[in-house]
């Protein structure tokens, strides 16, 4: 009978292919290197899928996690964050029923900034993170770049063609606000906001994937004296 | 050492009762072969015509190809082998080596040597009007009119010099096979064969061959010693025949059962199909189902006695104990009991596709970039089922379901039940009892009619499909194919123009396994074509053809 039910299960969360998802990245980063950081992670176009699939242990041998599982994870995440000097106003909600994580906290500088990025991996991935300073600030300078050295292409090679037919819908966005205006951008899809102050990038899933476009941005700012 | 077997196989090939048997491809095959693969030219270019698939685009990318290396070749027949005619493959292991043999008819012997190279060609022997040509191993052997093709492989892990000139020696054999050593003489390859099957194949013994296949496959990695005699699949010989009709592709294979597994199967197959499940099936509203019937006091009874089978083979040290341990689950599961709960015999039926309008959350930026969360909709496809099941045992589910009821897992719909849990998915789920059989389906208005009793039911040949197997898989590929809207599944381009094409067309498929009989199953896949195209194998040949096309 269990056997059944996973059958039926499966055979309901194979015809929701749609798994599309949203992740954005917001950043207020002042003058001095401090700063706030807002990371919204966006599952509900999928929630059908997910639900489904969630009723299953695991899918050709891949662990599906529990709903306290994926609560405890956030919750050990969040004291990690906590716990890091320089980081306060930690705040974290998790919508089991649409699939929406937001997350929030203050930094003092650019390396808090790069801890908290690093708390969401394993424990081998947050030392990798941390050798390669996901951003970085020069507050003499005035530049801020945001990189990553992953080579998702080599990842995405794995995918399965319909899987990747399902990540075109998916995205990635990052938004930065500064105090001062931009005056140059490295990244072609970046678009300013009309006071100059703010770029928005929105990369799809694929896109990014395929190794065709990415979050990488170099962003010059205004020198004030 | 050259000398020496040339001498042999002018010896070999002296007699004139050689050329002779080796007019008839078949008769050489010998009784020893593992697996016998026929392929009916005759009916196939009946079918499709040379000239059609010449022009073909598939036949054009062959021949372009062809005409690289030999550009004599303008249409396939210019190959130089009779194509309307019977070929063969087989497969045959001796002293540790596997030989894969291929005959096929000549029509014109000038024709099919010019497809070696002019430097391989220098290599030809020639004894008395046979020729040979040893390429590395590779033996090929030919007449006028006859064609034998040997590739073979060492099942050692070495491979010397002596084993490639006794590969010559066996493709030459052969040529002597008797009229007593022929495949002929044996009567389960005789009494498969189908003069109507446009290909057809016969596997001797399915457990040898598997174990050989294994062997053959993984000689390498040297992992399998201890399962390279498993006898465990219980199957003894194995054939079957593809058929292309005019509105229908066939292949319907049959299993010979082992002796000392008949008993089991007869146990397990031992089970009618609910014919009350008809009262329940509406032809109009099944796009796709599956049923299986079998009895659950059979699979518990020789369950154990399969397990310890299949130990005893892996693990013949420990015979007693599997013996033992087989023996006192028996008498621990009350095999009659839970037949009464469980009866042994499924119906799912998937009745629709549905759209559904659902929401999900987004996010709308101002000209700061500051998000605001916006509720956007999309559709979504979801299944409509329902899944049958016997039971004779109405009182004690009937306590199970109140159990349910009490620990909040189930809600009283008064004569039937929803599933609470299922409130977590996009679909609804109900649970209800009636005439002895259990139903799960994800549609309310469905099971008020089922309890009610007016359900209408609309049976069509799916009666026939139903009651006669012991398995059975259906879907309707039509309607399938339009109830999922088109962009909800990203299909690449070729995809999708194929989908075009079928959407208006005819599609079906039917797998079904028959009950036991006569120790035998027999087991059917019936794709059904659309009836105004000229036959089902130019309706699938032309559907390739527009999927390699880049037109």
């Amino acid at each position: 009978m269990k056997k059944l039910k996973k059958i039926i299960l499966l055979f309901i969360s194979l015809l929701l292919l749609s798994s599309c998802f949203e992740i954005i990245e917001e950043i207020t980063l002042h003058k001095n290197g401090s700063g706030d950081i807002a990371i919204t992670l966006n599952l509900s176009q999928s929630k059908s899928k997910i639900a489904s699939i969630m009723l299953m242990d695991s899918i050709n041998g891949f662990q599906i996690p529990s709903r306290s599982e994926i609560t405890n994870f956030v919750k050990k995440t969040t004291v990690t964050i906590k716990n890091t000097s320089g980081i306060s106003n930690v705040k974290s909600s998790l919508d089991l029923d649409n699939f929406i994580l937001n997350f929030s906290c203050n930094f003092e500088n650019i390396h808090a900034l790069n801890q908290v990025i690093a708390a969401f991996g394993n424990h081998k991935e947050r030392s990798k993170i941390n050798k390669q300073q996901h951003f970085i600030y020069n507050t003499n300078t005035q530049h801020f770049s945001r990189s990553y050295h992953y080579d998702l292409s080599k990842e995405f090679d794995k995918v399965k063609a319909i899987d990747k037919n399902a990540l075109k819908e998916a995205s990635y966005t990052t938004i930065y606000r500064f105090d001062q205006p931009i005056i140059s951008t490295s990244n072609r899809l970046s678009k300013l906001a009309p006071n100059k102050k703010a770029v928005l990038i929105k990369v799809s899933g694929a896109a990014m994937l395929t190794g065709e476009h990415s979050i990488k941005n170099n962003i010059q700012l205004l020198k004030e004296k | 050492m050259k000398k020496k077997n040339n001498l042999l196989l002018a010896l070999l090939l002296s007699t004139t009762l050689i050329f002779a048997q080796f007019k008839s491809l078949e008769r050489i095959i010998p009784s020893n072969a593992e697996m016998v693969v026929s392929i009916n030219g005759n009916q196939i270019t009946e079918l499709l015509s040379i000239t059609n698939f010449d022009q073909s685009e598939i036949g054009q990318l062959l021949l372009k190809e062809m005409k690289r290396s030999s550009d004599h070749v303008k249409s396939i027949a210019d190959l130089g082998f009779k194509i309307d005619a019977k070929a063969y493959y087989f497969f045959e292991v001796k002293e540790n080596t596997s030989f894969h043999n291929f005959l096929i008819k000549i029509d014109n012997r000038e024709n099919f040597e010019k497809l070696f190279s002019s430097r391989d060609r220098k290599k030809i022997e020639i004894i008395n009007n046979t020729r040979i040509l040893d390429l590395r191993g590779d033996i090929s052997v030919w007449t006028d009119n006859s064609l034998l093709l040997s590739f073979s492989k060492s099942l050692h892990s070495t491979d010397d010099e002596n084993s490639k000139t006794s590969r010559k020696d066996y493709a030459l054999n052969l040529l002597k096979t008797s009229a007593i050593n022929s495949v002929l003489t044996i009567p389960s390859y005789t009494k498969s064969k189908n003069k109507k099957a446009s290909a057809s194949f016969w596997v001797k013994n399915y457990s040898d061959f598997m174990s050989l296949m294994l062997k053959d496959v993984f000689k390498s990695m040297g992992k399998l010693r201890g399962y390279q005699n498993m006898d465990f699949y219980g199957i003894n010989a194995l054939s079957g025949h593809l058929f292309f009709d005019k509105d229908k592709v066939a292949l319907k294979t049959t299993m010979h059962i082992d002796k000392e597994w008949q008993n089991d199967f007869k146990k397990i197959y031992d089970k009618k199909f609910n014919k009350k499940f008809y009262k329940y099936f509406n032809q109009n509203a099944a796009i796709a189902y599956f049923n299986l019937t079998m009895s659950t006091k059979g699979i518990l009874e020789s369950y154990p006695n399969i397990m310890a089978n299949m130990y005893e083979t892996i693990l013949p040290k420990y015979k007693e104990e599997t013996r033992v341990a087989a023996d006192l689950l028996n008498i621990i599961l009350d095999e009659e009991a839970i037949e009464e709960l469980i009866g042994g015999d499924f119906l799912f039926v998937l009745n629709d596709l549905k759209q559904q309008e659902t929401n999900y959350t987004s996010y709308d930026y101002d000209a700061d970039y500051k998000k605001t969360e916006v509720i956007k909709t999309k559709q979504e496809l979801l299944p409509d089922f329902t899944l049958m099941m016997s039971s004779k045992n109405e009182k004690f589910l009937t306590r199970i379901m109140r159990l349910g009821i009490k620990h909040d897992l189930l809600g009283n719909k008064g004569s039937y039940y929803s599933i609470i849990e299922a409130k977590k998915l996009p679909i609804d789920l109900f649970i209800g009892i009636k005439n002895n059989i259990v139903f799960l389906t994800s549609s309310e208005n469905r099971l008020q009619q089922i309890m009610l009793g007016t359900f209408k039911s609309n049976l069509g040949k799916h009666k026939k499909l139903l009651s006669k197997n012991a398995m059975t898989f259906y879907v309707n590929g039509t309607e399938i194919i339009k109830k999922t809207p088109k962009d909800m599944i990203n299909f690449d381009k070729k995809f999708e123009k194929l989908m075009k094409i079928v959407v208006n067309k005819k599609l079906e498929v039917a797998l079904s396994t028959s009950k036991f009989k006569a120790s035998k199953i027999e087991t059917k896949l019936i794709i059904n074509t659309p009836e105004n195209e000229e036959n089902s194998l130019r309706f699938f040949f032309d559907l390739f053809n527009e999927f390699v096309s880049n037109k």
